[in-house]
Protein backbone atom coordinates (compact mmCIF):
# COMPACT_ATOMS: atom_id res chain seq x y z
CA UNK A 1 0.00 0.00 0.00
CA UNK A 2 2.13 2.81 -0.96
CA UNK A 3 -0.28 5.28 -2.72
CA UNK A 4 -3.52 6.92 -2.42
CA UNK A 5 -5.40 4.58 -5.47
CA UNK A 6 -4.06 1.30 -3.64
CA UNK A 7 -5.44 2.38 -0.26
CA UNK A 8 -8.59 4.25 -2.07
CA UNK A 9 -8.91 0.41 -3.75
CA UNK A 10 -8.61 -1.27 -0.06
CA UNK A 11 -11.45 0.74 1.01
CA UNK A 12 -13.42 0.37 -1.79
CA UNK A 13 -13.41 -3.47 -1.58
CA UNK A 14 -13.84 -3.06 1.92
CA UNK A 15 -10.15 -5.38 1.99
CA UNK A 16 -7.79 -4.72 4.50
CA UNK A 17 -3.97 -5.39 3.56
CA UNK A 18 -2.77 -8.93 5.42
CA UNK A 19 0.55 -7.39 6.64
CA UNK A 20 -0.95 -5.86 10.41
CA UNK A 21 1.32 -3.12 10.26
CA UNK A 22 0.38 -2.48 7.21
CA UNK A 23 -3.42 -2.89 8.41
CA UNK A 24 -3.51 -1.06 11.23
CA UNK A 25 -1.86 1.99 9.08
CA UNK A 26 -5.11 1.41 6.40
CA UNK A 27 -7.30 1.68 9.71
CA UNK A 28 -5.91 5.20 10.97
CA UNK A 29 -5.59 6.56 7.77
CA UNK A 30 -9.22 5.74 7.27
CA UNK A 31 -9.95 7.33 10.73
CA UNK A 32 -7.67 10.73 9.72
CA UNK A 33 -10.01 10.88 6.37
CA UNK A 34 -13.23 10.64 8.03
CA UNK A 35 -12.79 12.93 10.98
CA UNK A 36 -10.95 15.50 8.46
CA UNK A 37 -14.08 16.12 7.20
CA UNK A 38 -15.95 17.20 10.45
CA UNK A 39 -13.32 19.38 11.74
CA UNK A 40 -14.91 22.62 10.85
CA UNK A 41 -12.73 25.60 10.06
CA UNK A 42 -14.97 29.12 10.37
CA UNK A 43 -17.71 29.58 8.52
CA UNK A 44 -15.99 31.73 5.23
CA UNK A 45 -20.31 33.35 5.39
CA UNK A 46 -19.94 33.58 1.51
CA UNK A 47 -23.13 35.02 1.25
CA UNK A 48 -22.60 38.10 3.43
CA UNK A 49 -19.11 38.46 2.39
CA UNK A 50 -20.59 38.59 -1.43
CA UNK A 51 -23.30 41.53 -0.11
CA UNK A 52 -20.69 43.45 1.25
CA UNK A 53 -18.12 43.34 -1.88
CA UNK A 54 -20.96 44.00 -4.45
CA UNK A 55 -21.70 47.26 -2.89
CA UNK A 56 -18.15 47.89 -2.87
CA UNK A 57 -17.54 47.33 -6.64
CA UNK A 58 -18.34 49.99 -8.37
CA UNK A 59 -16.29 52.05 -5.68
CA UNK A 60 -13.79 53.05 -8.06
CA UNK A 61 -13.47 52.49 -11.86
CA UNK A 62 -11.13 49.33 -13.04
CA UNK A 63 -7.93 50.98 -14.16
CA UNK A 64 -7.90 51.27 -18.00
CA UNK A 65 -6.08 49.19 -19.78
CA UNK A 66 -2.83 50.84 -20.92
CA UNK A 67 -4.15 51.83 -24.49
CA UNK A 68 -2.17 51.37 -27.71
CA UNK A 69 -1.12 54.81 -27.98
CA UNK A 70 -0.35 55.25 -24.25
CA UNK A 71 2.35 53.13 -24.25
CA UNK A 72 4.91 54.65 -26.48
CA UNK A 73 4.13 58.21 -25.31
CA UNK A 74 5.47 56.97 -22.49
CA UNK A 75 8.68 55.61 -23.88
CA UNK A 76 9.04 59.01 -25.15
CA UNK A 77 8.33 60.51 -22.42
CA UNK A 78 10.99 58.59 -20.43
CA UNK A 79 13.81 59.08 -23.24
CA UNK A 80 13.43 62.95 -22.89
CA UNK A 81 13.44 62.53 -18.91
CA UNK A 82 16.61 60.68 -19.41
CA UNK A 83 17.87 63.60 -21.77
CA UNK A 84 17.07 66.23 -19.75
CA UNK A 85 18.72 63.96 -16.32
CA UNK A 86 22.09 63.60 -18.38
CA UNK A 87 22.30 67.43 -19.47
CA UNK A 88 21.89 68.26 -16.00
CA UNK A 89 24.27 66.29 -15.35
CA UNK A 90 26.93 66.84 -17.46
CA UNK A 91 26.30 70.86 -17.22
CA UNK A 92 29.29 72.12 -15.59
CA UNK A 93 28.14 73.48 -11.97
CA UNK A 94 26.21 70.18 -11.51
CA UNK A 95 26.73 68.77 -8.08
CA UNK A 96 29.41 66.18 -7.68
CA UNK A 97 28.37 62.43 -6.69
CA UNK A 98 30.10 60.30 -3.77
CA UNK A 99 29.35 57.25 -4.13
CA UNK A 100 29.73 53.71 -2.92
CA UNK A 101 28.65 50.82 -4.50
CA UNK A 102 27.48 47.75 -3.08
CA UNK A 103 30.07 45.56 -1.94
CA UNK A 104 32.27 48.59 -0.61
CA UNK A 105 33.13 51.25 1.73
CA UNK A 106 34.43 54.14 0.58
CA UNK A 107 35.96 57.30 2.74
CA UNK A 108 36.17 61.18 1.47
CA UNK A 109 37.29 64.57 2.65
CA UNK A 110 35.04 67.79 2.18
CA UNK A 111 36.01 70.79 1.17
CA UNK A 112 35.25 72.26 4.41
CA UNK A 113 37.67 69.49 6.43
CA UNK A 114 34.88 67.58 7.12
CA UNK A 115 34.53 63.80 6.57
CA UNK A 116 32.36 61.27 5.70
CA UNK A 117 32.41 57.53 5.39
CA UNK A 118 30.14 55.82 3.07
CA UNK A 119 28.19 52.80 3.89
CA UNK A 120 27.65 50.47 0.87
CA UNK A 121 24.85 51.34 -2.12
CA UNK A 122 25.23 55.05 -0.58
CA UNK A 123 25.29 58.07 -2.39
CA UNK A 124 26.18 61.74 -1.61
CA UNK A 125 25.34 64.66 -3.95
CA UNK A 126 27.38 67.96 -2.83
CA UNK A 127 26.48 71.40 -3.71
CA UNK A 128 28.73 73.12 -6.40
CA UNK A 129 28.83 75.68 -3.54
CA UNK A 130 29.55 73.43 -0.70
CA UNK A 131 32.29 75.05 1.62
CA UNK A 132 31.26 78.49 0.13
CA UNK A 133 28.07 79.63 1.11
CA UNK A 134 26.87 76.30 2.33
CA UNK A 135 27.69 72.95 3.43
CA UNK A 136 24.76 71.46 1.83
CA UNK A 137 24.45 67.78 0.65
CA UNK A 138 22.13 65.24 0.14
CA UNK A 139 22.23 61.49 1.24
CA UNK A 140 20.62 58.18 -0.03
CA UNK A 141 21.67 55.35 1.82
CA UNK A 142 24.18 55.10 5.05
CA UNK A 143 27.10 57.63 5.82
CA UNK A 144 28.82 58.49 9.17
CA UNK A 145 29.77 62.06 9.10
CA UNK A 146 32.69 63.88 11.16
CA UNK A 147 31.89 66.96 10.80
CA UNK A 148 34.55 70.07 11.70
CA UNK A 149 33.01 72.64 13.38
CA UNK A 150 32.49 75.83 11.41
CA UNK A 151 30.59 79.22 10.82
CA UNK A 152 28.67 77.61 8.26
CA UNK A 153 25.72 75.15 9.04
CA UNK A 154 26.00 71.69 7.61
CA UNK A 155 23.21 69.71 6.00
CA UNK A 156 22.66 66.38 5.61
CA UNK A 157 19.52 66.34 3.52
CA UNK A 158 17.71 62.88 2.76
CA UNK A 159 14.45 62.18 1.46
CA UNK A 160 12.35 62.28 4.81
CA UNK A 161 14.50 64.49 6.83
CA UNK A 162 16.93 67.16 7.22
CA UNK A 163 19.54 67.23 9.89
CA UNK A 164 21.54 70.40 10.30
CA UNK A 165 24.65 70.51 12.98
CA UNK A 166 27.38 72.63 13.75
CA UNK A 167 30.50 70.38 14.54
CA UNK A 168 29.80 66.48 15.58
CA UNK A 169 30.02 62.69 14.98
CA UNK A 170 26.78 61.30 13.21
CA UNK A 171 25.37 58.41 11.24
CA UNK A 172 22.37 58.85 8.62
CA UNK A 173 20.68 55.87 7.36
CA UNK A 174 18.27 56.84 5.00
CA UNK A 175 16.49 54.53 2.39
CA UNK A 176 13.20 53.06 1.81
CA UNK A 177 11.60 55.98 3.21
CA UNK A 178 12.65 56.17 6.35
CA UNK A 179 15.59 58.47 7.93
CA UNK A 180 17.23 57.46 10.88
CA UNK A 181 20.04 60.03 12.90
CA UNK A 182 21.89 58.38 15.18
CA UNK A 183 24.46 60.89 17.14
CA UNK A 184 27.94 59.81 18.87
CA UNK A 185 28.82 63.50 19.61
CA UNK A 186 27.64 66.59 19.84
CA UNK A 187 23.87 68.41 18.70
CA UNK A 188 22.24 67.56 15.43
CA UNK A 189 18.82 69.15 14.57
CA UNK A 190 16.53 67.01 12.32
CA UNK A 191 13.53 68.15 10.54
CA UNK A 192 10.66 66.43 8.64
CA UNK A 193 7.67 68.26 7.05
CA UNK A 194 7.04 71.07 9.67
CA UNK A 195 10.24 73.29 11.15
CA UNK A 196 8.52 73.65 14.28
CA UNK A 197 8.45 70.03 14.93
CA UNK A 198 12.58 69.69 14.41
CA UNK A 199 13.82 67.64 17.12
CA UNK A 200 17.02 68.20 19.01
CA UNK A 201 19.27 64.65 19.32
CA UNK A 202 22.30 64.60 21.64
CA UNK A 203 25.32 62.28 22.06
CA UNK A 204 24.00 58.58 22.29
CA UNK A 205 20.44 59.64 20.96
CA UNK A 206 18.58 58.60 17.86
CA UNK A 207 15.19 59.76 16.06
CA UNK A 208 13.08 58.38 12.70
CA UNK A 209 11.79 60.14 10.11
CA UNK A 210 9.39 58.59 7.46
CA UNK A 211 8.70 60.43 4.22
CA UNK A 212 6.37 63.00 4.70
CA UNK A 213 6.32 63.05 8.12
CA UNK A 214 8.32 64.86 11.84
CA UNK A 215 10.98 62.91 13.49
CA UNK A 216 10.54 61.16 16.51
CA UNK A 217 11.32 62.02 20.04
CA UNK A 218 14.96 61.42 20.58
CA UNK A 219 15.12 57.88 21.64
CA UNK A 220 18.63 56.78 23.56
CA UNK A 221 20.62 54.54 22.05
CA UNK A 222 21.47 51.21 23.10
CA UNK A 223 24.96 50.64 22.39
CA UNK A 224 26.17 54.24 22.17
CA UNK A 225 26.16 56.20 19.03
CA UNK A 226 28.64 54.45 16.94
CA UNK A 227 27.49 52.91 13.90
CA UNK A 228 27.89 49.22 13.73
CA UNK A 229 28.68 49.40 10.50
CA UNK A 230 32.06 51.15 10.87
CA UNK A 231 33.69 48.44 12.64
CA UNK A 232 32.67 45.63 10.50
CA UNK A 233 29.77 44.58 12.73
CA UNK A 234 25.92 44.34 12.13
CA UNK A 235 23.79 44.67 14.84
CA UNK A 236 20.30 43.29 14.76
CA UNK A 237 17.76 44.88 17.68
CA UNK A 238 14.36 43.18 16.90
CA UNK A 239 15.13 43.57 12.98
CA UNK A 240 12.89 41.59 10.24
CA UNK A 241 15.12 39.18 8.56
CA UNK A 242 13.89 41.07 5.55
CA UNK A 243 16.20 44.28 6.42
CA UNK A 244 19.16 42.67 7.87
CA UNK A 245 19.46 40.79 4.73
CA UNK A 246 19.11 43.29 2.45
CA UNK A 247 22.28 45.17 4.14
CA UNK A 248 24.33 42.03 4.21
CA UNK A 249 23.40 42.14 0.54
CA UNK A 250 24.00 45.61 -0.07
CA UNK A 251 27.67 45.01 2.15
CA UNK A 252 28.74 42.14 0.34
CA UNK A 253 27.07 42.62 -3.23
CA UNK A 254 25.57 39.08 -2.54
CA UNK A 255 22.29 38.29 -3.06
CA UNK A 256 20.27 36.72 -0.20
CA UNK A 257 16.24 34.99 -1.08
CA UNK A 258 13.96 33.20 1.16
CA UNK A 259 12.17 30.28 -0.22
CA UNK A 260 9.42 30.98 2.30
CA UNK A 261 8.49 34.56 2.27
CA UNK A 262 6.98 34.74 5.37
CA UNK A 263 10.49 33.83 6.93
CA UNK A 264 11.69 37.70 5.75
CA UNK A 265 8.98 39.01 8.47
CA UNK A 266 10.56 37.17 11.02
CA UNK A 267 12.55 39.16 13.63
CA UNK A 268 16.08 38.64 14.71
CA UNK A 269 18.05 40.25 17.66
CA UNK A 270 21.92 39.94 18.32
CA UNK A 271 25.17 41.19 16.60
CA UNK A 272 27.01 39.90 13.97
CA UNK A 273 30.59 40.43 13.14
CA UNK A 274 31.12 40.62 9.24
CA UNK A 275 34.15 38.25 7.96
CA UNK A 276 32.50 37.30 4.86
CA UNK A 277 28.79 37.07 3.48
CA UNK A 278 28.47 33.42 3.91
CA UNK A 279 29.74 33.91 7.66
CA UNK A 280 26.85 36.04 8.40
CA UNK A 281 24.10 34.41 6.20
CA UNK A 282 25.08 30.67 8.18
CA UNK A 283 25.04 32.51 11.55
CA UNK A 284 21.86 34.13 10.65
CA UNK A 285 20.55 30.34 9.91
CA UNK A 286 21.59 28.93 13.16
CA UNK A 287 19.67 31.93 14.63
CA UNK A 288 16.54 30.54 12.88
CA UNK A 289 17.09 27.02 12.59
CA UNK A 290 16.88 26.91 9.24
CA UNK A 291 19.50 25.72 6.33
CA UNK A 292 20.78 27.57 3.08
CA UNK A 293 22.60 26.65 0.02
CA UNK A 294 24.82 28.26 -2.00
CA UNK A 295 24.57 29.00 -5.82
CA UNK A 296 27.36 31.41 -6.63
CA UNK A 297 26.73 34.98 -5.13
CA UNK A 298 23.01 33.92 -4.20
CA UNK A 299 22.52 33.01 -0.94
CA UNK A 300 18.92 30.51 -0.67
CA UNK A 301 18.01 30.20 2.87
CA UNK A 302 15.22 27.09 3.17
CA UNK B 1 -21.98 24.43 -14.93
CA UNK B 2 -19.34 26.94 -16.89
CA UNK B 3 -16.10 26.32 -16.46
CA UNK B 4 -13.85 28.84 -14.86
CA UNK B 5 -12.19 29.72 -18.04
CA UNK B 6 -15.42 30.54 -19.25
CA UNK B 7 -16.21 32.54 -16.56
CA UNK B 8 -12.96 34.36 -16.31
CA UNK B 9 -13.60 35.48 -19.89
CA UNK B 10 -16.91 36.66 -18.87
CA UNK B 11 -15.39 38.35 -15.80
CA UNK B 12 -12.71 39.97 -18.27
CA UNK B 13 -15.27 41.53 -20.25
CA UNK B 14 -17.25 42.82 -17.49
CA UNK B 15 -19.93 40.37 -16.52
CA UNK B 16 -20.45 40.61 -13.01
CA UNK B 17 -23.05 37.81 -12.63
CA UNK B 18 -20.28 35.48 -13.73
CA UNK B 19 -18.11 37.49 -11.46
CA UNK B 20 -20.39 36.63 -8.67
CA UNK B 21 -20.66 32.85 -9.60
CA UNK B 22 -16.70 32.59 -9.54
CA UNK B 23 -17.23 34.36 -5.97
CA UNK B 24 -19.15 31.82 -4.56
CA UNK B 25 -17.34 29.09 -5.94
CA UNK B 26 -13.89 30.51 -4.53
CA UNK B 27 -14.27 32.55 -1.76
CA UNK B 28 -14.61 29.96 0.77
CA UNK B 29 -11.63 27.93 -0.35
CA UNK B 30 -9.78 31.78 -0.35
CA UNK B 31 -10.52 32.16 2.89
CA UNK B 32 -9.98 28.84 4.69
CA UNK B 33 -6.19 29.04 2.79
CA UNK B 34 -5.72 32.59 4.33
CA UNK B 35 -7.31 31.25 7.57
CA UNK B 36 -4.93 28.44 7.87
CA UNK B 37 -1.95 30.06 6.70
CA UNK B 38 -2.08 33.57 9.17
CA UNK B 39 -4.47 32.01 11.90
CA UNK B 40 -6.70 35.35 11.80
CA UNK B 41 -9.95 35.12 10.92
CA UNK B 42 -11.13 38.43 10.91
CA UNK B 43 -7.95 38.94 8.81
CA UNK B 44 -8.94 36.29 6.66
CA UNK B 45 -12.42 37.88 5.93
CA UNK B 46 -11.07 41.09 4.83
CA UNK B 47 -8.33 39.90 2.74
CA UNK B 48 -10.60 37.40 1.16
CA UNK B 49 -13.28 40.29 0.35
CA UNK B 50 -10.44 42.88 -0.95
CA UNK B 51 -8.80 40.24 -2.68
CA UNK B 52 -11.70 39.68 -5.21
CA UNK B 53 -11.99 43.54 -5.42
CA UNK B 54 -8.38 43.66 -6.57
CA UNK B 55 -9.95 40.33 -9.28
CA UNK B 56 -12.63 42.80 -10.39
CA UNK B 57 -11.19 46.18 -10.37
CA UNK B 58 -8.12 44.26 -12.56
CA UNK B 59 -9.83 42.57 -14.35
CA UNK B 60 -8.79 43.65 -17.97
CA UNK B 61 -5.26 41.27 -17.04
CA UNK B 62 -6.96 38.55 -16.00
CA UNK B 63 -5.47 35.41 -17.69
CA UNK B 64 -8.06 33.09 -18.39
CA UNK B 65 -6.46 30.18 -19.05
CA UNK B 66 -4.50 30.25 -15.71
CA UNK B 67 -5.85 28.33 -12.53
CA UNK B 68 -7.44 30.92 -10.59
CA UNK B 69 -7.28 29.43 -7.54
CA UNK B 70 -3.32 30.29 -7.31
CA UNK B 71 -3.60 33.57 -8.96
CA UNK B 72 -6.28 34.61 -6.32
CA UNK B 73 -4.23 32.52 -3.33
CA UNK B 74 -0.56 35.06 -4.51
CA UNK B 75 -2.82 38.20 -4.36
CA UNK B 76 -4.38 37.57 -0.72
CA UNK B 77 -0.50 37.00 0.16
CA UNK B 78 0.65 40.21 -1.36
CA UNK B 79 -2.11 42.31 0.16
CA UNK B 80 -1.79 40.58 3.67
CA UNK B 81 2.14 41.48 3.48
CA UNK B 82 0.50 45.29 2.15
CA UNK B 83 -1.28 45.44 5.24
CA UNK B 84 1.07 44.60 7.43
CA UNK B 85 3.83 46.95 5.73
CA UNK B 86 0.97 50.04 6.10
CA UNK B 87 0.55 49.14 9.77
CA UNK B 88 3.95 48.92 10.27
CA UNK B 89 4.80 52.32 8.84
CA UNK B 90 1.25 53.89 10.49
CA UNK B 91 3.32 52.47 13.80
CA UNK B 92 6.95 53.49 12.92
CA UNK B 93 7.51 50.06 14.33
CA UNK B 94 8.01 46.20 13.27
CA UNK B 95 6.16 44.78 16.09
CA UNK B 96 2.78 44.32 13.85
CA UNK B 97 4.76 41.56 11.86
CA UNK B 98 4.61 39.34 14.57
CA UNK B 99 1.55 38.63 14.15
CA UNK B 100 2.19 36.95 10.78
CA UNK B 101 5.34 34.83 11.89
CA UNK B 102 4.24 34.16 15.26
CA UNK B 103 0.55 32.74 14.18
CA UNK B 104 -2.17 33.69 16.93
CA UNK B 105 -1.51 31.06 19.37
CA UNK B 106 -5.35 28.58 18.51
CA UNK B 107 -6.86 28.10 21.71
CA UNK B 108 -8.47 24.30 21.88
CA UNK B 109 -12.12 24.74 20.92
CA UNK B 110 -14.45 25.09 23.76
CA UNK B 111 -16.87 23.09 22.20
CA UNK B 112 -16.57 19.86 23.87
CA UNK B 113 -18.46 17.67 21.13
CA UNK B 114 -15.31 18.47 19.00
CA UNK B 115 -13.21 14.91 19.65
CA UNK B 116 -9.76 15.80 20.52
CA UNK B 117 -9.14 14.03 17.18
CA UNK B 118 -10.49 16.27 15.54
CA UNK B 119 -8.87 19.27 17.27
CA UNK B 120 -5.01 17.41 16.13
CA UNK B 121 -6.04 17.06 12.90
CA UNK B 122 -6.99 20.67 12.52
CA UNK B 123 -3.49 21.88 14.13
CA UNK B 124 -1.60 19.40 12.07
CA UNK B 125 -3.67 20.48 8.94
CA UNK B 126 -2.89 24.25 9.83
CA UNK B 127 0.76 23.71 10.83
CA UNK B 128 2.31 20.81 9.09
CA UNK B 129 1.10 21.08 5.54
CA UNK B 130 2.82 22.88 2.94
CA UNK B 131 0.55 25.39 1.24
CA UNK B 132 -0.59 23.96 -1.64
CA UNK B 133 -0.95 20.43 -0.14
CA UNK B 134 -3.32 22.16 2.56
CA UNK B 135 -5.37 23.72 -0.17
CA UNK B 136 -6.02 20.27 -1.81
CA UNK B 137 -6.88 18.31 0.93
CA UNK B 138 -9.47 21.46 2.01
CA UNK B 139 -11.11 20.88 -0.75
CA UNK B 140 -11.27 17.59 -0.42
CA UNK B 141 -12.31 17.50 2.85
CA UNK B 142 -14.08 20.62 3.75
CA UNK B 143 -15.76 21.47 -0.04
CA UNK B 144 -16.46 17.75 -0.70
CA UNK B 145 -15.08 17.71 -4.14
CA UNK B 146 -13.99 15.03 -6.05
CA UNK B 147 -10.36 14.64 -7.30
CA UNK B 148 -11.27 15.01 -10.45
CA UNK B 149 -12.83 18.62 -9.89
CA UNK B 150 -9.97 19.53 -7.70
CA UNK B 151 -7.30 18.82 -10.44
CA UNK B 152 -9.62 21.00 -12.95
CA UNK B 153 -9.47 23.96 -10.32
CA UNK B 154 -6.21 24.09 -9.86
CA UNK B 155 -5.13 22.97 -13.40
CA UNK B 156 -2.99 19.91 -12.18
CA UNK B 157 -3.60 16.49 -12.78
CA UNK B 158 -5.48 13.97 -10.94
CA UNK B 159 -2.64 11.92 -10.38
CA UNK B 160 -1.29 15.17 -8.40
CA UNK B 161 -4.26 15.16 -6.77
CA UNK B 162 -4.07 11.76 -5.45
CA UNK B 163 -0.55 12.05 -4.40
CA UNK B 164 -1.18 15.49 -2.17
CA UNK B 165 -3.84 14.00 -0.64
CA UNK B 166 -2.18 10.96 0.48
CA UNK B 167 0.87 12.80 1.43
CA UNK B 168 -1.31 15.11 3.58
CA UNK B 169 -3.26 11.75 5.35
CA UNK B 170 0.21 10.65 6.17
CA UNK B 171 1.45 13.73 7.72
CA UNK B 172 -1.57 14.26 9.66
CA UNK B 173 -1.96 10.44 10.70
CA UNK B 174 1.43 10.65 11.90
CA UNK B 175 1.17 13.78 13.92
CA UNK B 176 -2.20 12.59 15.28
CA UNK B 177 -0.89 8.91 15.86
CA UNK B 178 -1.45 9.04 20.05
CA UNK B 179 -5.06 10.26 19.46
CA UNK B 180 -5.88 7.04 16.77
Amino acid sequence: MSTFNDWQANRAENGRPKDPEQSRMHDELERVWQAAASTRPPDPRTAAAWTAVRARLEETPPAPAWQGWLRPALALAAVLVAALALWIWLRPDAPRALTAERGERQVFALADGSTVELNADSRIEIAPAFGETSRDLRLAGEAYFDVRPGALPFRVRTEAATIEVKGTRFNVYARDGRTKTTVEEGVVLVTGLSPDKAVELRAGEYAECLVGGDPSQPAALARGGRPDWLDGKLVMDGESLANVCAEIERRFNVAIVFEDRDLALETVSGMLAQKSAEDMVSAICILLNQSYRRQGETFIIQ
Amino acid sequence: MSSDETLLQKVKDGDADAFQTLFERYHGSLFRALFYKYGDEDLARDIAQDTFLKVWRNRQRLKPELAFMPYIMKLGRNLTLDHFKYEEVRNKHRESLRFLTEKQSRTPDKDLQKSMLEERIRLAVADELPEKRRVVFLMSRVEGLSNQEIADRLKISKKTVENQLYQALKTIRKKCVNYL
